[in-house]
């Protein structure tokens, strides 16, 4: 009975499966013939080889035109090629080719029309979008909206996005292209593609406080900010590389002499021992103006 | 009937096909012999077809939407000519054809738009005299729609659409609050509201009105936006929106210490404020505009990483560690105004010019809180340290970008900018336990001016030789700092004056290549360059008086290849090596009532060398199964060398000379996988696994210890389609890092030992074709221990909503 019963439902899972679309109605009959010659056998191999059938069948199951396993994707679109996109978006067809993104970018119609490269790898099949003349409701994908079209490459920055202290990017408070320009050369944004601003005048438009000019200037940020910040997220506090005062002493570094006793730490003329044990560089009272001070030299306040 | 018989039979109609075929081209070529297309046609009139692919929707239905379709529309069409179908639109009137498909220059509809044709001319010139001719740009549009086969597409009329997603949400959150606050980014509360809601109001002429946002029963959480779009024409959009960020409160504070974690009152938050408006004018021809105006305010506490000491006992010994909570208290205020003028984006040349204005007022106070006692619990003194900022910037950047030929395009862009800000600075300190205050140092009068230039030109060119892409850039920028101010040390002391300036020149070189002559490969190299120098002087009354004379160059080679040899399969190898070197000389460095040397003004070399290998791999051995794995390997190298520094005896303590500071690496591993084992479920995964090692010359001195350790990260998501109308989903998130802290008697506390887990699980029903209910739990625990468990919480959250989507279709009478 129980054999009987779970066939039963096996059928009707599998016919509940769109058989013109797949086209399996000949291998269900077969394992429907298999499995219902099993039913003298012990429970415990019906079970088996009802589950490992049942399984298989269910990978059987597929169905091209709604499975959609590669992102960004919009439902029922297919993809068209960056011919169709020139069209109305020459700007950034022209510019592409200069980007960082545009040295992926493959040549021939059989991989424009794959979406593997160009317009369609990042913002999903076109032609639903095409043929609406350009409408944005849902029938495109914006990765300026949804950063998941750049995570589906980028999976470090996933990664870092999962820290604790990170950009909000997955939160959706910003996205990607807030600090990138995906397609090349805006030399009002800063990017990897051509040549523009540094990165502490574009991290500055958010973070005015830490970047706006000082009497005193911290020399080290015309490095630019992620000298000591991991832009996407880090596991230490404020997005440092690191929390401790390792990440001064990459620079701030001299031999100790003949006069300093051993386990003594000397930086500059200043003994730092009993300093770095209270804590960070800048966590522990003293240089805790770190990205530059009015009124003070070494930073201090 | 043999074989032959019908082998002949065949060949025989193949012939009579081809037969017909080739008579219907020959009359065709008669017929358009035999049309006298070009009597009283004023051909010179006629402007040439514009030579791209054209889209009926997005290029050709507008134009005739707007100029035809109120008189050759469905009702009532003049001279009998419709243009609803493609079949009216080269068929209909009572003129004849009125489009001879593929030939733009033939076709009357184009002699009548260009006026190319005595009283005929379309639109009709009004009685006043008045001309309400197509533009240029129109016609040349129209032209090559009919030279490339009059595509046409179902014309269909505006539709409304709404959508609104309402969520009711209930959290039980045990353990430290603030820290949940700080890592989900809200607050714990029972809450309802919309999470979204939008209308999207289409009009015929392609225009659309749209409205979006969120709201819920808290007064500071809400975003809205309401705009208009139109392609050529007034546009308009503008934006509201407040939120909230959460700083833990636990301060610096490390299981190893014994004193228990300090902890301020109160929720640490600041409110996010965000205005803008946008307005603009596009036009088909011309060039477009846009003004835009934006407000943001941040306003509250947050915690910082600078904190306040607290004294614990070691050894019998009051030993200090600085591990109280310090915050900082913002009321900060940025207006920008912007206003851009570019011409159109399929224009053959491409120039943008924008202006802004910025104000910024930025008010912060920091405030650290010290206890001198040990294992006391509340702070017994309070650090102020207040500094403003006002400022205005003004700036202006044009570009440039010109199609050469097909091979070749060239950019230019410059921009300047002037900058005058002013500046305040006080200290204070007060007491808790017991009342007192006194002043600290103060910095009034503090002025800085900036002016700013940069000159940029790119260039991209190819493919030559079968797949070779160049792109080449230069930029010059030129950066004038000065400041002045005074400097109040301590109450009734006399002031101390500031003078510094800063002299910067920068050029900065870029060269790419890539080649993709190879099918499926591509082959890259590009190589940065970066010169700057700067002139440094800081002239602080009796304090310190310096010059810096500085030179950096940077360096940055980057090779790498990308191949596909199968469908299912790819690679990708990158390498990148940079360096960096920087030189600095002293004229002037004199520092009174110190030895005389030492900082700032003793650094002589800076140096660093970085490695960086990348390789990925991804293999799709169907469209449902794809996976990804990549490896990153980095290490650079510190080097710096500086001055002799003695002390007031003369006994060294330095010798100067280089030193190999510091050495930075991380191996990093991640995965990602994407399965659809039937149409019914889909799934990913995520993995990273990072090992960051940072070590300096210091390691070794008490407190200084290697930053040492790993971090993981396992995501993934599910969701199982139950029944058409029923969808299940659960995904779980995992956050794990884990650092040593080799010196726990001395060292302050910078060992990290935390792990995150999260997990989601929901259901969606549709109870209708526009309607969806859905529930989900929400599960989210932090734990620790390298906090002594402060700051562990445990949370579980439970959701429910709906989301409701109606369309409405818009009555039009241009379409019935």
């Amino acid at each position: 009975m129980c054999l009987e019963k779970a066939l039963r439902k096996l059928r009707a899972f599998y016919l509940g499966c769109d058989m013109r679309l797949l086209g399996l109605s000949w291998t269900i009959k077969v394992t429907y013939t298999m499995v219902f010659s099993l039913r003298n056998s012990p429970i415990s191999t019906q079970f088996i080889i009802i589950t490992t059938l049942f399984l298989v069948g269910m990978t059987g199951c597929y169905r091209e035109s709604e499975v959609r396993i590669v992102t960004p994707m919009t439902e029922s679109a297919e993809f068209v090629g960056n011919s169709s996109c020139e069209t109305c978006h020459q700007k950034y067809v022209a510019e592409f080719g200069a980007s960082p993104h545009g040295q992926f970018h493959g040549q021939g119609a059989a991989v424009e029309k794959s979406g593997e490269t160009g317009c369609e790898s990042c913002h999903g099949p076109g032609s639903l979008h095409a043929a609406s003349g350009g409408s944005k409701k849902g029938l495109i994908v914006n990765p300026g909206k949804n950063p998941e079209a750049c995570l589906q490459c980028h999976i470090t920055q996933h990664a870092e996005f999962k820290f604790p202290y990170r950009h909000p990017v997955i939160e959706g408070r910003m996205n990607c292209v807030d600090c990138h320009d995906p397609h090349g050369q805006d030399i009002f944004r800063s990017a990897g593609g051509l040549i523009t601003k540094t990165t502490k005048q574009f991290c500055g438009e958010c973070h005015p406080a830490q970047s706006h000019p000082s009497i005193f200037e911290h020399e080290a940020m015309t490095d630019g900010c992620q000298s000591c910040h991991k832009p996407h997220g880090s596991p230490n506090r404020k997005m440092l590389i690191t929390p401790g005062p390792n990440l001064c002493l990459r620079c701030h570094a001299q031999f100790a002499g003949p006069s300093v006793a051993p386990g003594k730490l000397i930086i500059g003329a200043v003994d730092h021992s009993s300093f770095v044990s209270q804590g960070s560089c800048w966590s522990s009272g003293c240089h805790t103006a770190v990205h530059g001070s009015n009124v003070q030299p070494t930073l201090l306040y | 009937m043999n074989i032959k018989l019908i082998s002949q039979i065949c060949y025989d109609a193949r012939l009579l096909i081809l037969f017909f075929f080739l008579s219907l081209c020959s009359n065709l070529e008669l017929a358009g012999e035999e049309f006298a297309w070009d009597e009283g046609v004023d051909v010179e009139a006629i402007p040439e077809a514009i030579q791209r692919r054209i889209d009926f929707k997005v290029d050709v239905w507008p134009i005739v939407d707007k100029h035809c379709i109120k008189c050759h529309g469905t009702s009532k069409p003049n001279s009998g000519y419709q243009m609803m179908t493609r079949e009216q639109a080269i068929h209909s009137g009572d003129y004849g054809k009125n489009i001879i498909v593929g030939d733009g220059l033939k076709s009357p509809l184009i002699h009548f738009v260009s006026y190319a044709v005595d009283d005929m001319e379309m639109p009709p010139i009004e009685e006043s005299g008045e001309s309400k001719k197509l533009s240029t740009k129109e016609i040349s549009i129209l032209r090559a729609w009919i030279d490339q086969g009059v595509s046409w597409e179902e014309i269909t009329p505006p539709t409304v659409t709404a959508n609104v997603k309402a969520q009711s949400r209930i959290w039980w959150v045990e353990g430290n609050k603030n820290q949940f606050r700080q890592l989900e980014g809200f607050r714990e509360d029972d809450g309802a509201g919309l999470t979204s809601f939008s209308i999207n109001h289409p009009t015929a002429d392609g225009s659309e009105w749209y409205l979006s946002g969120s709201v819920w029963d808290r007064p500071d959480e809400y975003r809205m936006l309401i705009g208009y779009d139109n392609p050529s024409g007034v546009w308009f959009e503008s934006g509201i929106e407040q939120w909230k960020s959460f700083d833990a409160n636990t301060g610096g504070y490390s299981s190893q210490f014994s004193n228990p974690a300090p902890q301020l009152s109160g929720i640490l938050a600041q409110t996010h404020n965000d205005f803008y408006l946008k307005w603009g004018i596009r036009s088909n021809d011309g060039p477009s505009l846009t003004v835009s105006y934006n407000y943001t305010s941040i306003d509250g506490q947050k915690s910082l990483t600078s904190f306040g000491p607290a004294a614990e006992m070691v050894g019998g010994q009051y030993t200090l560690r600085s591990i109280r909570p310090a915050t900082k208290a913002r009321d900060n205020e940025i207006h920008r105004l912007d206003i851009t003028l570019s011409s159109q984006e399929d224009a053959d040349v491409i120039w943008e010019d924008q202006a802004t204005v910025v104000w910024q007022s930025l008010d912060e106070i920091r405030s650290e809180y010290a206890s001198f006692g040990a294992g006391v619990v509340d702070p017994e003194e309070r650090t102020d340290r207040r500094d403003t900022w006002d400022s205005l910037r003004g700036s202006n950047s044009i570009r440039f970008v010109k199609q050469i030929d097909k091979k070749m395009q060239l950019s230019l862009g410059h921009s300047f900018a002037l900058m005058e800000g002013e500046s305040v600075f006080t200290e204070n300190f007060i007491g808790l336990s017991t009342p007192f205050s006194f002043q600290g140092p103060v910095g009034q009068g503090i002025v800085l001016n900036q002016h700013s230039q940069m000159g940029n030109m790119n260039l991209s060119s190819g493919p030559w030789l079968g797949g070779v892409n160049i792109t080449a850039g230069l930029q010059f920028d030129w950066l004038r700092q000065d400041g002045e101010g005074q400097v109040i040390p301590f109450p009734g002391a006399a002031p101390q004056t500031l003078d510094t300036g800063w002299d910067q020149t920068r050029f900065t070189e870029y060269l790419r290549a890539n080649y993709t002559g190879l099918r499926n490969q591509v082959f890259y190299a590009e190589t940065r360059f970066r010169q700057m120098s700067y002139d440094q002087s800081e002239l602080f009354d009796t304090v310190i008086r310096r010059m810096t004379e500085a030179n950096h160059r940077h360096g940055q080679y980057t090779a790498g290849w990308r191949i596909r040899p199968h469908s299912k399969i790819g690679m990708h190898l990158k390498g990148q090596f940079s360096q960096d070197t920087s030189e600095f000389d002293h004229p002037l460095d004199q520092k009174f009532g110190t030895s005389g040397n030492g900082y700032p003004a003793f650094l002589r070399d800076r140096n660093s060398d970085s490695i960086e290998l990348d390789g990925r791999v991804w293999w799709r051995p169907h469209s449902q199964f794809r996976i990804e794995n990549s490896y990153q390997w980095a290490k650079t190298d510190f080097e710096t060398s500086t001055d002799m520094v003695s002390d007031f005896s003369g006994a060294i303590l330095s010798p100067g000379g280089f030193i190999d500071s510091a050495q930075y690496e991380t191996h990093t591993t991640g995965m990602t996988m994407t399965w659809a084992p039937s149409y019914r479920v889909h799934g990913t995964v995520h993995g990273n696994v990072s090992r960051w090692d940072m070590s300096s010359q210091a390691n070794g001195f008490a407190g200084v210890n290697p930053f040492e350790g790993w971090t993981w990260w396992v995501g993934t998501y599910w969701s199982y389609m139950l029944n058409p109308k029923t969808d299940l989903f659960i995904s779980a998130d995992l956050n794990r890092a884990n650092f040593s802290d080799g010196d726990p008697d001395f060292a302050f506390g910078n060992g990290l030992d935390y792990s995150w887990k999260r997990a989601r699980a929901g259901i969606q029903h549709k109870l209708k074709s526009n309607l969806s209910a859905f529930a989900e739990y929400s599960f989210s625990t932090w734990d620790q221990p390298s906090l002594g468990g402060f700051n562990d919480f445990e949370a579980h959250g439970l959701f429910v909503g709906f989301d409701w989507h109606l369309e409405v279709e818009k009555k039009d009478q241009k379409y019935n």
